[in-house]
Order: structure tokens, then sequence, then C-alpha cells
């Protein structure tokens, strides 16, 4: 045999594969202050005013000066967003890997994860405030997990049901017991549906984390601050807020997708 | 046909020079898919010896039932009458106790491993030591010739590599016996016959029993020391060929007087169940 085939197998290695992510990332930040510039310019020609929107170059002001203030805000708001991720994705996920296996219990289970899914957060958020008290960051963390529980359960479902017949029935020829099956087929082929869900449920946890401020009692949530910056009209220190709340779910996201990249081989080479 | 080989006579069929039981035996295995009016009849009456060191070729058009008798020897289709034993064992306990190795038409590898990790999947399950599991699976990358590719994933590989990995990963626990579904049935004409090269050496240094099923004459005529003949609806054993040809075997042998007489024979038993 000769290995004619292999030449197409080269690998750029790690220096490579960074340079290449940069590479892409570039038209994105081309295309970003592309977009600042114009903004910026639109604001200062048009003379807008603030209550409108205010310009790039204040809101970066805003948001160096109350540096302190906007990272005690995050961390609050940002505190019940992690902590209900966690909650509602481990739990979507156990819910889905216990479903999964039995066929009766998937068709049972799939109707009620919609139902769930089809409650509105804003609705829950006074609800679980009654159960779990106002000031118990339990209670946001709670409007969270509802939010995030839901994809990751259907995916998780998915995901545990999509191994390909041939893998299959290879284990089978080797007489893999069902734990074997589950740890090397199913939950390998799982994995890139969980991963999907997380990447869903990181957006999903910082919004519903903010619609819980709103209900919510703690006056140093990102949620609240921006109500009051807003009704003192300060904003600029809204949008401060916001683009505080932004760089956070950009963290949160970032982290998932590099526990992907780490944890799921195939999808960064397909 | 140019150079006739030089030690046509005598020649032997079974170069294991295996006697005594047989390590599978099936009896008149019958398989019917669905029930009443709508059953479907893959296998009849179907009885078959394979005796430890054969190279047994089950060939026929589609739908002839090559498939399921394979799958009924694998205790992955269970038969409706009839008995299969494998090593004096039903093919269940077979299966249980891996007295097999299976490679399918396609490769089937977890993309989510390396190459070596693939290998080593049947070594895993059975519970053998890290060891242990690479010094196999670097034994059986050597033996398939694609030690340097240890380190890929399959789908950086091309679809021969991939069924020589597979085959790999089928021989990692020496089974005494190597079932092969058609395995390279999706592969051009040029790999194939590369790799039949490539499984014949593999057959005659492990001494693995094979039961390989085709559907391309020439591959079988090659490959096998005996081809069972099917024919569809109802599979039935036509006939069961014995091939004469000489080890070992080559390109030479492609140009073997002798193979084309095999060809036409198989195929003139093909043509007349077609007709009958």
């Amino acid at each position: 045999m000769t290995a004619t085939t292999a030449s197409s197998v080269a690998d750029p290695g790690l220096p490579g594969r960074v340079s290449a992510g940069i590479r892409r990332l570039v038209p994105a930040l081309l295309a970003a202050v592309l977009v600042l510039v114009i903004w910026e310019a639109a604001v200062r020609i048009f003379e807008i005013r603030p209550i409108l929107i205010p310009a790039p170059l204040a809101i970066l002001r805003t948001f160096v000066e109350d540096l302190p203030r906007l990272a005690e805000a995050v961390w609050t708001t940002g505190r019940a967003s992690l902590l209900g991720f966690l909650v509602g994705g481990t739990a979507g996920f156990l819910a889905g890997a216990l479903v999964a296996g039995w066929a009766w219990l998937r068709e049972g289970m799939l109707p009620v994860g919609v139902a769930l899914g089809a409650i509105p957060i804003v609705a829950t958020a006074p609800i679980f405030n009654l159960w779990f008290g106002a000031l118990s960051v339990w209670s946001n963390a709670a409007v969270v997990a509802l939010v995030v529980f839901f994809p990751m359960l259907v995916n998780t479902i998915t995901g545990l049901s999509s191994a390909e017949a041939g893998h299959t029935e290879l284990m089978r020829s080797l007489a893999a017991d069902r734990r074997t099956v589950f740890v090397k087929l199913l939950l390998p082929t799982a994995l890139p549906f969980v991963f999907g869900a997380l990447r869903v449920g990181a957006a999903l946890a910082v919004i519903a984390a903010v619609v819980a401020d709103f209900f919510g009692g703690f006056r140093s949530s990102a949620g609240f601050f921006i109500k009051t910056l807003m009704a003192t009209a300060d904003y600029t220190g809204a949008w401060a807020t916001v683009l505080a709340l932004c760089l956070f779910g950009l963290a949160l996201y970032g982290a998932v997708a590099t526990l992907e990249r780490w944890m799921v081989p195939a999808a960064s080479e397909s | 046909m140019t150079r006739p080989m030089a030690a046509q006579e005598p020649v032997h069929t079974t170069p294991a020079g295996a006697t005594g039981a047989p390590l599978v035996a099936a009896r008149a295995v019958t398989k019917r898919f669905g029930t009443g009016d709508e059953a479907v009849v893959a296998l009849s009456d179907v009885s078959l010896d394979v005796a430890p060191g054969d190279f047994v070729s089950l060939i026929g058009p589609s739908g002839c039932g090559k498939s399921t008798l394979l799958r009924t020897i694998a205790d992955l289709t269970p038969a409706t009458d009839g008995e299969v034993q494998v090593r004096g064992k039903s093919a269940h306990q077979a299966r249980c106790d891996r007295d097999y190795g299976m490679v399918f038409q396609k490769a089937t590898l977890f993309n989510w491993r390396t190459v070596r990790r693939n290998v080593e999947l049947p070594l895993e399950i059975m519970g053998h030591s890290r060891e242990e599991r690479t010094r196999r699976a670097d034994e059986m990358l050597e033996l398939v010739e694609l030690s340097e590719f240890a380190k890929k994933r399959p789908q950086q590989l091309s679809g021969g590599m991939q069924q020589r990995v597979a085959i790999a990963r089928a021989l990692a626990f020496e089974p005494a016996l190597l079932l092969m579904d058609e395995p390279f049935g999706a592969l051009d004409e040029i790999t194939r016959e590369r790799l039949n090269d490539e499984l014949l050496r593999i057959w005659q240094r492990t001494g693995t029993t094979i039961i390989f099923v085709t559907h391309s004459i020439p591959e079988a005529v090659f490959l096998s020391n005996r081809i069972v003949v099917m024919s569809p609806r109802p599979g039935r054993v036509l006939a069961e060929i014995p091939v004469d040809l000489p080890y070992p075997r080559s390109e030479d042998t492609r140009e073997h007087p002798r193979y084309f007489e095999l060809v036409t024979e198989v195929r003139e038993t093909l043509r007349a169940a077609e007709r009958a």
C-alpha cells in the first residue's frame, strides 16, 4: 500500500490554526470599527441628543469612569445568570440523559419540555420571588435556570438518540453493555448537541438574568441600575451598563466555545 | 495470461490445513422478515460449514440474503428457524464471548477518536490495560501499514485507508473469526484490488478464518478458497465452488488461466439461477 492519499492531510499545527482564527476575525473587527465611526460621526454631525442615542466615545468614557460600580452590577447579575446557567444546564442534561434511555419517557417528556420552554420568563420572575424571596440570588437564578433548561433538555435527547446505526451495530457486535455504549458512543455523539444548547443558553442566561433584575430587589444589579439611570436621565450611564452586560455575555459565550473546542476536537476540524 | 505460474499442480485449497470440527456451522437457517402474507423470506434452509483457516466468500445478487446470513452468524439478526453455531456455541454466546471481529461496508469509525484510539476501542470495551491497548493497536496499525497515521482523525483519511483502520480494529483483539460485509463495496476498483492483496496477506499472516460477503466475482475468486454462490428470493445456496488457485496469490494470479475459468464458472452459476 502506498500513502498517495496522505498528501491532502496537511495539519497546519496550532500556531497556524490560531493565526487562521485571527484572520477570520479581521472582517468582523473592521465592520465593528466602521459602524462605531459612522455612529460617532452621525451623533456629532446631526447633534443627536443622548436620550435617543449617546455617542460611542461618551459611552466608553462613562464605562471607564463608572467601572467599579459597573463591575458590581455585572457581578450581581452575572452571578445569578452563571448560577442559573449551571443549574439549568445540568438539570436539562440530566433529565435528557435519563429520558433518552426510555422511549416512553422520551415521548412524554418532550411535550413537557416544550411547555416549559413556552413559559414567558417575565411571568415567572414574580413567582420565583415569592418562592425564594426577592432578596435571594436563587429567585433570579431560577428564572435563568428555567430558560436554559429547555434547549438543553431537547438537545440532549436529540443528541443521545442520533448515533449512527452502523456505530450502534458495531458496539453490539463487540457485546458492549449499556453503560459502555452510553459512555463510549452515545455521549460523544451527543456532545456537539449539548454544546449547541450551552451556546444558546449562554446568550439566554444573560437576558433572563436582566429581566429578573427588573422584578428583583437587588439595588446593585445591572437591571436595577439601568432602571435608575434612565429615571435620572443618565442615558450614557445606562448604555455603559448595557455595554458591560454585553461584555459579560461575550465572556460566557467565549468560555463555552473554548470548552467546546477542547472537548469536541472533531468540530474544529470539519 | 502471458505468465503462467510456476507451480500449477498440485494446488491446495485450505492453507491452514484444517480438519475436524467446523468453526462456523449453519444448519437449515431460515430467516423471514415480517409475518403472514407480507413476510419476506430472506434465507431459506441454508446450511454452511466453515473450517478453521477458511476464507469463504458469500456471493450473489442484491437480495440473495448473503448479508443476512452473515448477520445471523454475527447474532445481529436472529434466525427465524434453524441453528447457527460458532466454535460449538450458539451465535449469541459467541458474540458475547467476542469470538468474531466484524467489518461493515461503511468503516463506522468514531470521528471524535484518533485512528489509534479507534483501533483500541474493542480492547477498551474488553478492559485491557493501557499498555496492552497501545501495544496491540500499534501492532495492528503496522499490519495494515498505517502506523504513520495513528494520530490522525478518520475523516482525514481516504475511504480505503478508513476501511483498513476498520480491519485493524476488528483484528485488534485477535478473534478467531473475521466477518466482512461488503467491506470494499464502496471503493474504486484500483483501491479494491490493492486492499484485496493486503487482506490476503493479513489472512495468511494471522491465520484468521474469514467469511466475506461480496457481489464482485473477481474479488471472490481472488480472495477465497471456497465460494458460496447464493440465489435471491428466497435466499438459497446454489453451489459451493472450491477455488484451487495456488498460494501465495499475487498480481500474477489475476492473469492465471485458472482464475478466468473460475470467474466464468461463478458467473455461469449465477446466470443459471437467473434463468431458472
